[in-house]
């Protein structure tokens, strides 16, 4: 069965979130690990070493996003809502909409720059949410948070 | 509304300056009345709806009107959200039912005053029942620190000192203790159950009845001692309210559950709690033979390595010599003997916990204002009674440890979505453990907390785990202990050392291989119109049975090691805890998550 997929943009949101990690978590730490190894030989072993992790992070965080994207499929079904994901570690969860607590929109900073949404769905079950869906253009975003809002939901516990 | 502009006058701009330090109670309360004073009983903005609603709690409260204020409230409106006259009045006082009489103001046309529930707060005797088992638990968390200065300063007179570190540790938790009987107040008004507390830290909760998963009683010695009882109410998605309602008198804890149980709107289940009503015969009583083998069977290796620890750092600290002398005069039948003496101290030890714990436990049905259910009754000192209605449970599970399934025993839980503090003060989730149960009797208990089980969990096969799974436990195994073989191997150099490195490494991948073996054909699982049943554990085996109207969600989860043997592993989640099933192919998981959608 063929599922919805995302807005491809949120292959460049999430290129974009990797890469503030990368700068703000990655990158100090590759900076760190080079002069570590820099400590007591050549310099440029430590400038090689710290240079070459970060290339292989960049590498990875720019073609991960595609990956994660390919493999992204989400469908709003008659009983339950369907969110397939995982590119090394594949998910595919199910959420009857009858029981479904509460759902939500949002979006942070750099998804209001592409104009997009997280769509997440919360049930009793945990303190986080059930199903999420990001990257969702904020108009349909909020189509199916107010169905889902409309569909599901009972006491449920 | 219009609200008089009270002119800010000297006096009040010095309180806000030391309310803003503290003791925010009795200077808001003094506030408040001087307030009304220079407005002569006007309409008094105390509360405006913005500044003074922290949290959703405090939202279920009818809201006063806004109106505009003087600005030195401003100014401490974050620091005394909720601060309103009639809080903080005597425990007296406010058990008083009538509503106090300046209160009247405040309460604007648009509610009708009579509305307004009184709060009640906690028996005055509260400080009592919870000084002293308060003190005992705090000196109890500090022992580490009291073992060091009883024994690390030698047999020297007490000094001045000594009083001043008691006094440390102490006064805090007599001082918390004050604060919780004079600030705690509770009420039921308009159908919700609503606790406040606090002083500095102020916190309002306020509880939906039919979001009530279970009710407990319990009473310590103190309690017992003084005719007092302790309520706990236990809901979905929050934290329990214990140790809030912490001791009320027999009558007001009656007079609460009777009003929670009108709130539901089901009167007629106001007789559940009826101490007239004919007691229905106990499904299940507990005797000390019982018991006892439980503690026996419960004794972990853990607890015999910590006293071991803890004998050895007394003596150590207490005779330091004679433990040299031991250290010399050890020998290998000398620490088996030890070691031996070290586990039946622990089984003792974990034997009388049990008993104490435990004592006289009874199950029995109950009537509940939300259908039937079930009842249980334990404790020797501390005396538990927890209700629960079986539409609220969740899960039930059995384990049968190997000792106690040898006996023919073993032992149930039944847990609602409610969260208790468990050991350690981490939520758990278990309402109801029924300690000891004939194997024969372990699927009729099943019955009784899930009726619509219809057939005997130890009586039917299971489902088994897909074979693959197996072939994936061996390789993982074969692929875990090879290279360690090599390694070890080459390592030793050849020869005869090296021969024999590996051969260790192969008996320990025999282990390994009989384990998974033993462990796959442990696993199983069973889906019927109703429940799922799943097993598990062959040295401990563990069962655990879910009704499918109480699935939340399903998440099927496949890493790369299981794609390559085409497995998946599904996960149900029902409020408050979630399980799983043994590795299934691929297809059969996805069939099995598209048929637990369709009932339920």
């Amino acid at each position: 069965m063929e599922l919805r997929r995302l807005d491809p943009r949120v292959i460049w949101l999430w290129r974009a979130q990797a890469m503030s990690r990368m700068f703000f978590f990655w990158g100090p730490i590759c900076v760190g690990l080079g002069v570590l190894a820099a400590q007591g030989s050549d310099w440029r072993v430590g400038v090689l070493i710290g240079a070459s992790l970060a290339l292989m992070l960049l590498v990875l965080s720019l073609l991960w996003p595609a990956l994660d994207f390919d493999r992204f499929g989400f469908e709003l079904r008659e009983h339950d809502l369907l969110v397939q994901r995982g590119v090394l570690f594949r998910r595919r969860s199910s959420i009857p909409l009858r029981r479904i607590q509460h759902v939500d929109t949002h979006q942070g900073p750099i998804e209001r720059l592409f104009g997009l949404s997280t769509v997440a769905v919360y049930t009793a079950a945990g303190m986080s949410a059930d199903g999420s869906i990001p990257g969702l253009p904020t108009a349909e975003a909020e189509a199916i948070r107010d169905e889902l809002a409309r569909r599901g939901g009972d006491d449920g516990v | 509304m219009a609200s008089n502009q009270a002119p800010p006058d000297d006096a009040d701009d010095e309180r806000t300056e030391v309310l803003r330090g503290g003791l925010l109670e009795e200077l808001e309360f003094e506030r408040t009345e001087h307030l009304r004073e220079a407005q002569g009983h006007g309409d008094t903005p105390l509360e405006s709806s913005g500044l003074f609603s922290l949290d959703s709690a405090t939202e279920e409260r009818p809201r006063l009107p806004a109106g505009p204020h003087p600005d030195d409230e401003t100014v401490m409106s974050p620091v005394a959200p909720r601060a309103r006259a009639e809080d903080f009045e005597p425990t007296v006082a406010a058990l008083d039912l009538d509503e106090p009489e300046e209160a009247a103001p405040l309460a604007e046309p648009a509610e009708a005053p009579a509305a307004e529930t009184p709060w009640r707060g906690l028996h005055p005797a509260s400080l009592l029942v919870n000084l002293i088992p308060r003190t005992l638990s705090i000196l109890l968390g500090y022992w580490p620190l009291l073992l060091a200065w009883l024994f690390g300063r030698g047999a020297v007179a007490p000094r001045p000192e000594d009083a001043l570190l008691l006094m440390f540790i102490l006064v805090p938790g007599v001082l918390s203790t004050l604060v919780h009987l004079f600030t705690l107040r509770y009420r039921v008004s308009g159908g919700r159950l609503e606790i406040r507390q606090g002083l500095l830290n102020r916190q309002a909760r306020t509880l939906a009845p039919d979001r009530i998963q279970n009710v407990s009683l319990v009473r310590n010695l103190f309690h017992r001692a003084s005719g007092l009882v302790e309520v706990r109410i236990e809901t979905a998605g929050d934290s329990s309210t214990e140790g809030l309602l912490s001791a009320l008198s027999v009558e007001d804890a009656e007079a609460l559950l009777t009003e929670l149980n009108a709130a539901r709107g089901q009167a007629a289940a106001a007789a559940a709690t009826d101490a007239n009503a004919p007691p229905a015969p106990p499904i299940l009583r507990l005797g000390a033979p019982e018991l006892l083998a439980y503690g026996f069977t419960a004794g972990g290796l853990g607890l015999a390595i910590l006293l071991m620890a803890v004998g050895s750092e007394v003596l150590t600290v207490t005779r330091p010599d004679e433990v040299n002398d031991l250290a010399r005069a050890a020998s290998p039948t000398r620490l088996v003997g030890l070691g031996v003496l070290a586990v039946a101290a622990s089984w003792t030890f974990s034997a009388l916990r049990a008993l104490v714990r435990h004592h006289g436990f009874t199950l029995s049905r109950e009537a509940t204002p939300k259908g039937p259910g079930l009842r249980a009754v334990e404790g020797l000192f501390t005396r538990r009674e927890v209700s629960l209605s079986l539409n609220k449970v969740q899960l039930v599970s059995a384990v049968e440890p190997f000792l106690r399934r040898l006996m023919g025993f073993g032992t149930v839980s039944i847990e609602t979505a409610g969260f208790t503090a468990g050991e350690n003060g981490l939520p758990a989730a278990a309402e109801v453990l029924i300690p000891m149960v004939e194997q024969d009797r372990l699927g009729e208990l099943f019955t009784e907390a899930v009726p619509a089980l219809s057939l005997d969990p130890w009586a039917v096969s299971f489902h088994p785990a897909h074979p693959r799974a197996l072939r994936r436990a061996v390789m993982a195994s074969v692929l875990f202990a090879t290279p360690i073989a090599l390694g070890l191997g080459i390592a030793a150099g050849g020869g005869l050392a090296s021969v024999l490195a590996a051969a260790g490494v192969l008996g320990l991948l025999a282990l390994l291989l009989l384990r998974a073996v033993l462990h796959h054909r442990a696993l199983g699982w069973l889906v019927t119109p109703d429940v799922v049943l799943l097993r598990g554990g062959a040295i401990r085996r563990s069962t655990a049975l879910l009704a499918r109207n109480k699935l939340q969600s399903t998440h099927l989860s496949q890493g790369p090691l299981d794609r390559l043997h085409g497995l998946a592993h599904l996960t149900l989640n029902v409020a408050g805890s979630s399980v799983r099933l043994p590795p299934l192919a691929l297809a059969d998981a996805v069939a099995i998550q598209e048929e637990l959608l369709r009932e339920g």
